[in-house]
């Protein structure tokens, strides 16, 4: 029995059910501003921002190897429902797994590990952008025939390909000012109310 | 008591359930003429009433086919620019989204967890998937009406975006805002394992259901409708050309 402590209980389980709602949650409600183009860059780095609340929550109580791996599976088929394509799934499972791992291999509930691997789990919302740069021509149509000329052209300028480096530069900034948010959060307010 | 609801109710299997919002989420992106897209919007309306959820479905269907009239008449809306881009977007975003979220909608209002993890586990899905989306299914009706409660005290401090207090300090507003929603989800997390624990959720042997789900007539002609009906309207608005 021993050796079965590294393995997900129940409660652990039901933890990666709580968080994972409430990030995705969080991600739909602010990602319906993406409608307007001009945020979709902007949010890039909004995004983390704003999520590093809940994960830090998260993070206190990852204690085993998956849990961010399963959350990952979880938020994708909720992606994939959404209307975004397989591009998606290969955005966000790769990304929860890597930060699985680092933060199993840093050592659980020390700050570092946190920040990394939270870079490495909001490289997740690169799932709206990738569609618009490798899904093809077909789901450019697809927006221009949904949304209309003029947002596909206003998307196409805003969100060029060589963004793509740019994107993941302002998702690293912005996961780390998200954790440090997220931390000075926690100290504020959960510490006060006996949560942590 | 319960035959009596049941019978009323057109119940399906969430299995059913899993088919068909993959079916609408995957096919409602289909760049193809806008009958189809209706004949796609028309499933979750038809779902809604299944589920006697009247005022919802006719909420949905009205704002559905007013988007699909925008769509079809999006060349010919000619105010100014700004305006006509936000109406088209507003349009555009109903046209394509909001029956794969309606679907979603139903699945969470007529699917108790009960089923919902009977049919998963019929589906063979490992456990360590089906507890952490039962208690996500679980948790999204609860997320709600927090935010709900907390809003509604947060109006009555007059810190909610229409009020002038709220553009004082946004970001203090929007703190005061997701906090508290935190607090007592992770409180109710805490209260929620509990629970499972002393009702044995970590037992390595099978566990037993009382609820019982299978495949009816129900579903048989749930597909089948859905499935013939689609390739119909597809079929001959191919044939006929329709755009």
């Amino acid at each position: 029995m021993n050796n079965n402590s590294n393995r997900l209980k129940g409660k652990d389980l039901i933890t990666v059910g709580i968080y994972t709602a409430l990030y995705t949650v969080c991600v739909f409600i602010t990602g319906m501003f993406n409608a307007i183009p001009i945020f979709y860059p902007i949010y890039m780095f909004v995004g983390p921002l704003l999520m590093g609340i809940p994960m830090a929550l998260y993070y206190l109580k990852i204690e085993k190897f998956g849990m961010l791996t399963i959350s990952g599976i979880i938020m994708a088929f909720f992606w994939y429902i959404a209307g975004y394509t397989w591009i998606s799934v290969a955005c966000i499972v790769p990304a929860s797994l890597l930060a699985d791992i680092f933060l199993k291999v840093i050592g659980y509930k020390k700050f570092g590990a946190i920040i990394t691997s939270y870079i490495f789990f909001s490289m997740g919302i690169l799932a709206g952008p990738a569609n618009l740069w490798f899904a093809g021509a077909g789901y450019w149509d697809g927006i221009r025939e949904s949304m209309g000329e003029q947002y596909a052209s206003q998307l196409a300028m805003y969100m060029p390909v060589w963004f793509l480096p740019i994107a993941v530069v302002l998702i690293a900034v912005g996961a780390v000012c998200g954790a440090l948010v997220g931390r000075k959060m926690l100290n504020k307010h959960f510490k006060k109310a006996g949560i942590v | 008591m319960d035959r009596y609801i049941e019978r009323k109710k057109f119940r399906l299997d969430p299995r059913t359930k899993l088919f068909l919002i993959i079916v609408v989420a995957t096919l409602e992106l289909v760049n193809s003429s806008i009958w189809f897209t209706l004949a796609v919007g028309t499933i979750p309306f038809l779902l809604f009433l299944s589920n006697r959820q009247f005022l919802g479905a006719f909420k949905y269907y009205g704002l559905f086919l007013i988007a699909a009239f925008i769509h079809v008449h999006r060349v010919n809306i000619e105010v100014n620019m700004f305006l006509n881009m936000i109406i088209v977007l507003l349009g555009g975003l109903i046209l394509k989204l909001s029956p794969a979220f309606t679907t979603g909608d139903y699945i969470i209002e007529s699917t108790n967890v009960s089923e919902v993890i009977a049919a998963l586990n019929k589906m063979k899905v490992s456990r360590k998937i089906i507890i952490p989306m039962s208690v996500l299914f679980r948790f999204l009706p609860t997320i709600k009406q927090e935010n709900r409660a907390i809003h509604d005290a947060a109006a009555m401090r007059g810190i909610i975006i229409t009020r002038k207090r709220f553009w004082e300090n946004p970001l203090r507003a929007f703190e005061y805002r997701i906090i508290p929603l935190m607090i007592s989800i992770a409180n109710t997390g805490e209260d929620l394992s509990a629970a499972a624990l002393s009702k044995g959720l970590d037992n390595p042997k099978k566990h037993t259901n009382y609820t019982d789900v299978r495949f009816t007539g129900r579903d048989l002609f749930a597909v089948l409708f859905v499935t013939l009906f689609l390739a119909a309207v597809y079929l001959i608005t191919t044939y006929l050309k329709v755009k």
